[in-house]
């Protein structure tokens, strides 16, 4: 994808600029906020906040944060980051230390210039004050490097999308990673654990991905493909290989929750 | 096909923008670098599109990577290729709630706003046979001096990674109001409570044909394939119908 944002990226890093030189927390973000209504998607009632993970402190919450869970930004600044795990159901908890650890190990293992800001997007459900479900997207983007270039500050964006899809608790939690230096975009495999990037597959390997997901065997593929079942199997290994699944059930599994396949 | 420097030259003229905000013109080659720089969590294609002359000004060359339709295409005036990759059991269910939702707001007024964002979410299925979860988005950019939309946007976010195996199907259509950041009309249609058996793309190529009263033979010609073959992905496709 050609398309990048590298602009708006550099207008938040002449933002983060300005509030380092006064002391971060003076970003009363009008700026920040005129920003954001502009360009940062219209999917549904959003806030934001900019957390620091070196403290495990939001550096700055959205005053109108209250319209997303019911708590008033001063709570999030007296408890931080830690207070938003208290809004994920019991179910979830383990759903979602795994992928925000696979969220924070995989942007980790990036190289500074691909890491500063890539966005993790996290789908979740959560709990309002008044104990309604309701379903939250949350795209974190790495503003800050440390000083070994790992994740410091990051931009998160928080957005109720409950019109976009139910929040039913069977749901778990879902993970895609996005770099805008390369155009990259990853999707969270939870029988893995891991991230995998789909277009490396060639047009070939996705076919026999797909007629995998139908529950076919080798056979039955090389025959609708018209090549011969070792072929399939070549394919399936380099699949295998590419996407660091153990074995096509792990792979299929992924591929039906992410409904790349019919 | 338009002219790339009719293109450029219309690129750089200066639109009255959403007048009830701003006095100042704004480029359309402006309004295509903030597009660039927008923040979204799904790779995604965008298309410029005057409303007055209905021509499309500009399209981002991610189309071809998301939808594998080249751009140049669209401005040769292929529009419709943007609706026909829609998935072909959802779309005149999609069409028709479109028209008619498209409609109501138009009656009301709602798409001469300002800042008002209509999103329309539906399934479309690319050559190679990959379905995406497509959430379409319109919104009007610029408007003419009285105040009827001139330049409008629509994106095309790729959001297949939010959705899993799903057993209904159900479009919908919503309004997000940038000014008061909320959902400001929802609606929403059930396509189907249970997805058929979908075919493959070459049993597709295979059924079009029989609907254009070829002969086993006359289509074995045509894709290039044994009679044998043909007879298979009849006996297939034949047998998913009767499942459906």
């Amino acid at each position: 994808m050609p398309d990048s944002n590298a602009e708006i990226m550099e207008k938040y890093e002449e933002l983060f600029e300005t509030g380092k030189r006064r002391g971060i927390k003076d970003i009363t973000s009008d700026q920040l906020r005129e920003l954001l209504k502009r360009y940062s998607g219209g999917f549904g009632t959003f806030s934001y906040t900019i957390m620091d993970f070196s403290s495990a402190e939001f550096l700055h919450v959205a005053e109108d944060i209250d319209q997303i869970w019911g708590y008033p930004a001063e709570s999030f600044l007296e408890h931080g980051i830690q207070f938003l795990f208290n809004f994920f159901p019991e179910e979830h908890h383990d759903a979602h230390f795994k992928i925000s650890t696979a969220a924070w190990t995989y942007g980790n293992s990036l190289p500074p210039e691909k890491l500063l800001y890539s966005t993790a997007n996290f789908d979740n459900i959560n709990r309002r004050k008044n104990g309604d479900l309701f379903r939250i997207l949350t795209r974190q983007i790495t503003v800050r490097l440390d000083g070994d270039g790992k994740i410091w500050l990051t931009l998160a964006i928080f957005t109720d999308i409950s019109h976009i899809k139910e929040p039913e608790i069977k749901d778990e939690p879902r993970l895609s990673y996005y770099i805008p230096k390369t155009g990259e975009f990853l999707i969270y495999n939870p029988s893995t654990e891991s991230m995998i990037n789909l277009d490396i597959l060639t047009d070939r390997e996705r076919d026999i991905l797909q007629l995998s997901a139908r529950d076919k065997t080798a056979s039955e593929i090389a025959d609708e493909l018209y090549i011969s079942p070792y072929t399939v199997q070549t394919h399936r290994a380099n699949i295998l290989k590419k996407t660091g699944c153990k074995n096509m059930a792990e792979l299929v599994y992924f591929s039906k929750y992410h409904f790349l396949t019919h | 096909m338009k002219k790339e420097h009719d293109i450029e030259q219309y690129r750089t003229r200066n639109f009255h923008p959403s007048g009830l905000l701003h006095e100042e013109g704004i480029s359309l080659a402006q309004l295509i670098e903030n597009e660039r720089n927008s923040i979204l969590p799904s790779p995604y294609f965008f298309v410029f599109y005057d409303y007055q002359l209905s021509e499309t000004l500009y399209v981002s060359s991610s189309v071809e990577h998301l939808y594998g339709i080249n751009k140049h295409v669209i401005y040769g005036g292929e529009e419709h290729l943007l609706v026909e990759i829609i998935l072909r059991d959802e779309q005149p269910a999609v069409k028709s709630f479109v028209t008619e939702v498209w409609d109501d707001h138009y009656h009301r007024g709602e798409i001469y706003l300002t800042d008002r964002v209509f999103t329309v979410e539906y399934r479309v299925q690319r050559s190679n046979g990959d379905i995406l979860h497509i959430m379409h988005q319109n919104e009007v950019l610029s408007f003419t001096k009285k105040n009827l939309p001139k330049i409008t946007i629509a994106r095309f976010l790729d959001m297949s990674w939010l959705f899993g195996d799903e057993k209904e199907r159900i479009v919908k259509f919503y309004m997000y109001n940038r000014q008061t950041n909320k959902i400001e009309y929802f609606a929403e249609k059930l396509v189907f409570k249970h997805a058929p058996p979908r075919l493959t793309s070459r049993e597709d190529q295979v059924q079009h044909l029989i609907n254009h009263g070829f002969t086993s033979n006359q289509i074995a010609g045509k894709l290039d394939i044994s009679v044998e073959t043909v007879k298979t992905h009849r006996k297939n496709i034949k047998a998913k119908k009767a499942d459906a």
